[in-house]
């Protein structure tokens, strides 16, 4: 096959944004559920993240719970700064999120060519991101840690956008 | 016996699929794999059913559950064999490999395999994969 050809952090092949304009806009640093609650409403009508704003309240263990609100009020604000940017960011795709029997949480993008992931696990070290496309898109299979996550999710939500 | 061109992995709940428009995806997390205590070696396991003849998917549809209803609500979803030999390649089969394993009451059963030493993102990735490529056949009302 002469695909699964990208499985470290930084072989994705599309633009990126520009990092310290992300960190600039208002932080991604998460205090409580109402903060991200607030994210959320500012986001969209057709709000993209209601699945995962359902499951947080069932997130037992506090590591996984603070990297997976951790890990939407970035999302959230890199998608604010792209909306700032552009003007606006169409339609979001709504995210999928589960609970996965030993605890950690499943997040997705789901989308026709495309799938983007994410695993938070109890351990840190051991949470981490995926992409999977079909062969529209080159048979991508790629994935890593969230050591350089606002990198990472920048990375990924460009190419959401510029896909959808 | 040799294996044949699908195998079959039934959806146990329709929150295991998505669907857009006129569209139907897997979820990542219908490829779910679980210890099983009789097992000798370091895999965790996927039940799928093998589609060895036409019989094999209105078979699955129609498996019960212990208390005697329908197993797969969310029906099935079909998974070319090649995509699991993709994986096979690239992993080897020490981390991922599959099996048949007939049962009294299922002559199609078998499981996809994955090492349980495999790291939890390269799993997800791997479950991912196996979503993306499963054509999804719901039951008809």
């Amino acid at each position: 096959m002469k695909n699964f050809p990208q499985k470290t952090d930084s072989n994705i092949i599309h633009n990126p944004l520009d990092e310290s304009f992300v960190q600039s806009k208002n932080g991604y640093v998460t205090h409580g559920f109402d903060d991200i609650r607030q994210n959320f409403v500012f986001l969209s009508e057709s709000n993209p993240f209601k699945d995962v704003w359902e499951i947080l309240p069932k997130i037992s263990n506090p590591s996984i719970l603070e990297q997976t609100k951790s890990l939407l009020m970035l999302i959230s604000n890199v998608i604010g700064v792209i909306q700032e940017k552009t003007g606006g960011y169409g339609r979001i795709p709504p995210l999928h999120a589960y609970l996965v029997e030993n605890g950690s949480v499943l997040i997705e993008w789901i989308l026709g060519d495309f799938r983007i992931g994410f695993n938070i696990e109890s351990n840190e070290e051991e949470s981490g991101w995926h992409l999977v496309s079909n062969k529209n898109m080159g048979e991508i299979t790629s994935s890593g840690q969230l050591k350089n996550k606002t990198l990472i999710v920048s990375h990924l939500i460009d190419l959401i956008i510029k896909n959808i | 016996m040799p294996y044949p061109e699908n195998c079959i992995r039934g959806i146990l709940k329709e929150v295991f699929i998505i669907k857009d428009n006129d569209c139907v995806y897997a979820t990542a997390e219908l490829y779910q794999f679980r210890s099983n205590l009789d097992r000798q070696d370091e895999m965790h396991e996927a039940s799928i059913n093998w589609g060895d003849d036409e019989m094999a998917i209105d078979f699955a549809l129609n498996q019960k559950n212990d208390e005697g209803n329908l197993k797969f609500e969310g029906g099935v979803a079909i998974l070319p064999r090649n995509e699991l030999d993709k994986i096979k390649k690239r992993y080897g089969i020490t981390q991922f490999n599959y099996e048949r394993s007939l049962l009294q009451d299922n002559k199609y059963h078998g499981n996809l395999l994955i090492n349980v030493a495999i790291s939890p993102t390269i799993k997800r990735m791997i479950s991912a994969v196996l979503a993306h490529n499963s054509e999804i056949q719901q039951r008809t009302a």
